[in-house]
């Protein structure tokens, strides 16, 4: 049975792409909501894919209702899609001490045209909005959706980079490599080299993009902290989603060392599409057929054995796994049926199971 | 087949199963492919069973070649590129301010990658590139990018890797951006999205859409109809009813995929290539699909 234990209160998914991670956290979500929780589901994804396992028409940034397939005490769930643009410009706004100075930030060219469009930024402000919703009274607990492949990890280090970025040391040397004044030492030969390899119209952005953030670094600072501790908190829990055939195990294996050597706790690991609920017949001894269907027998056997091969293959995949990495685990069942609303997303991760070895 | 090929696509659809098919392909024809994956993780070595793929291209099967490009020497070879020294180069990229500074410098990370891939693409050695890019995200940030960077970078070096790359980019000669899609429901909504999106971008030239994983099929419609006559009739509860609940599991699956198939037909209007699925390992599944490239019309 998958379940959180309720002093949880923030659950970050991650694992590469195409491993069925939004849905889950969907289901997830779904399902502490159902116990009785107030749920918010974020999604740092652009894609719409927890619109469409949630099935809803679109998420915005502000958390939208999600109306439960089953009345449940206490229960609620809320989704949000991360618009970066827009919490980035808050983020800002927060770190800076007046508004003019925020102001001239928001105004800078180069953050401009980083805000909206790279990774980076669509990392730090997910994390940003992270740390502010795990602390609204209204939520219980926050599901994370992290962005598919290697973001899944990169989004970890966002607050933590940018603080190294607005590192005090290299600002300002950056800024004294740039500064024309002779005298500098070293920094003339640094500043020679920066405009060569970097261009000038780029240092002269830089350089006007730094000094004004350097104001907010210690802001920053201080949310990374949170953050870090936020993540290391006995309250939060990482789970690893995966798909359970060869290649994926071993992309895991390396999403896992990603997690583990943050010094995060890999609480569960989670394998999607592990085995065919239709063919957990618990007598696996060949039957009879009728003879109404015995021009179909053989097809039938082939079916079968196919299946029960590659769900063996699975299973051994996954307790070796285990074995190797320490980890508990959680099988789901490959959907059966779509699973474009609340109630198939329920009965779905109702069907998951703990790992037991093989037999 | 034009030199560099960029292939996008919802993650797990086996983007990287197709190019090291189309790789296999191509080096049995006698072309020198090279497959480029970006970011941490690699997929070729697992996929053809060999060592971990780095920044330096190693042959991963007979003549196919895999690199991955990694920050920090791309990060060398974009700077000794501009300062032709390497030894200088190394020591910048070693200093740690500056790598810091480069390192969580938002579009540095982007532009050097580029470099590297407009090098590779330079290079006669190989021919064709076929690149990795992760995800969907992924790809939109990566041709958006020279856009976004348009507004402060006027001039400079890295304008000039910008424009380089942009112009390689825009070549319908040389370049071309591929889909990768599986016939399943959410795939086929993000790949539909997808493709509008780099359609508007009237600079790219889309070139071929693969479907993958395309499942058998296992009953023809009379047998449909027995399966689902005895499951609700004489066959309900008895020991076998799971095994009939097993075969309308793998029409129903096969149903889903031929309606994903009709609504990439009607919504994608690209030349076309599709894969079966296939349960055996990764290197019988490369066999499988790169004897199926030989003999399709498309590519």
């Amino acid at each position: 049975m998958i379940e959180l234990p309720d002093e949880c209160r923030l659950a970050f998914c991650v694992g590469v792409g195409g491993v069925g991670k939004t849905t889950f956290a969907a289901a997830l979500g779904l399902r502490e909501a159902l116990r009785g929780r107030s749920v918010l589901v974020l999604t740092a994804d652009p894609a719409r894919r927890l619109a469409d396992a949630l099935g809803v028409h679109g998420l915005r940034d502000v958390p939208s209702d999600i109306p439960l397939p089953s009345t449940a005490p206490g229960g609620e769930l809320h989704a949000a899609m991360l618009e970066t643009k827009a919490s980035a410009d808050d983020i800002i706004r927060r770190a800076a001490d007046d508004p003019t100075r925020a102001q001239r930030v928001l105004d800078n060219r180069i953050y401009q045209a980083f805000s909206n469009t790279l990774a980076r930024s669509h990392a730090y402000a997910a994390m940003e909005r992270v740390h502010e919703t795990v602390h609204d009274p209204r939520y219980d607990l926050v599901v994370v959706d992290t962005p598919p492949a290697q973001s899944s990890i990169e989004i970890l280090d966002a607050p933590a980079r940018l603080v190294r970025f607005l590192d005090q040391r290299v600002v300002r040397w950056f800024l004294q490599a740039s500064d024309e004044s002779p005298g500098l030492r070293g920094g003339a030969i640094a500043q020679r080299l920066l405009r060569t390899v970097a261009g000038d119209s780029l240092v002269s952005a830089l350089t006007e993009f730094l000094t004004e953030m350097a104001f907010l670094r210690e802001g920053f600072a201080e949310r990374a902290g949170e953050v870090r501790d936020l993540m290391r908190s006995s309250r939060t829990r990482f789970i690893l989603v995966s798909s359970a055939d060869s290649v994926g195990i071993e992309a895991a294996k390396s999403v896992a060392a990603e997690v583990v050597g943050r010094d995060f706790e890999l609480a569960h690991v989670v394998f999607n599409r592990a085995f065919v609920p239709e063919i957990g017949r618990a007598d696996h001894a060949p039957v009879t057929y009728p003879d109404s269907l015995a021009a179909l027998a053989p097809k039938l056997d082939r079916m079968r054995a196919l299946l029960t091969q590659e769900e063996a293959r699975k299973h051994s995949n996954i307790v070796a796994f285990c074995k190797e990495q320490g980890a508990r685990a959680w099988s789901l069942p490959e959907a059966t049926r779509p699973l474009g609303d609340t109630s198939a997303l329920a009965a779905w991760i109702e069907q998951g199971r703990a790992v037991e070895p093989l037999a | 087949m034009r030199p560099v090929q960029f292939f996008t696509g919802k993650g797990g659809v086996g983007k990287s199963t197709v190019l090291g098919a189309l790789a296999t392909a191509a080096a049995r024809r006698g072309e020198r492919p090279l497959i480029v994956e970006l970011g941490i993780h690699t997929s070729s070595s697992h996929l053809f069973h060999g060592p971990d793929v780095g920044y330096e291209p190693a042959e991963v099967a007979p003549g196919v070649h895999a690199t991955r490009v990694q920050f920090e020497p791309a990060l060398v070879d974009y700077i000794t590129s501009r300062l032709k020294l390497r030894p200088i180069a190394t020591l910048v990229a070693k200093n740690n301010s500056l790598r810091r500074l480069f390192m969580a410098a938002p579009g540095v990370d982007e532009i050097v990658t580029l470099h590297r891939v407009a090098q590779l693409a330079a290079d006669d050695r190989w021919g064709p590139i076929l690149v990795d890019l992760e995800s969907t995200g992924h790809a939109l940030m990566f041709f958006d990018l020279p856009g976004v960077l348009e507004v402060f970078l006027k001039d400079g070096p890295l304008r000039q890797v910008l424009d380089s790359a942009t112009k390689l980019v825009r070549d319908e000669k040389r370049c071309a951006v591929h889909i990768v899609t599986v016939p399943e429901p959410l795939a086929v909504n993000e790949t539909i999205q997808l493709y509008e999106r780099l359609r508007q971008r009237k600079d790219l030239h889309l070139g071929c859409l693969f479907i993958n994983r395309i499942p058998k099929v296992w009953l023809d419609e009379e047998e449909q109809r027995l399966v689902k006559a005895e499951l609700e009739g004489a066959s309900a509860g008895q020991p076998w009813a799971p095994d009939l609940a097993l075969a309308e599991y793998l029409a129903r699956r096969r149903q889903t995929a031929d309606k994903c198939l009709r609504g990439l037909r009607r919504d994608i209007d690209l030349p076309t290539m599709s894969f079966d699925a296939h349960e055996e390992d990764s290197s019988a599944i490369i066999e499988a699909l790169s004897r199926a490239i030989e003999q399709a019309e498309v590519w």
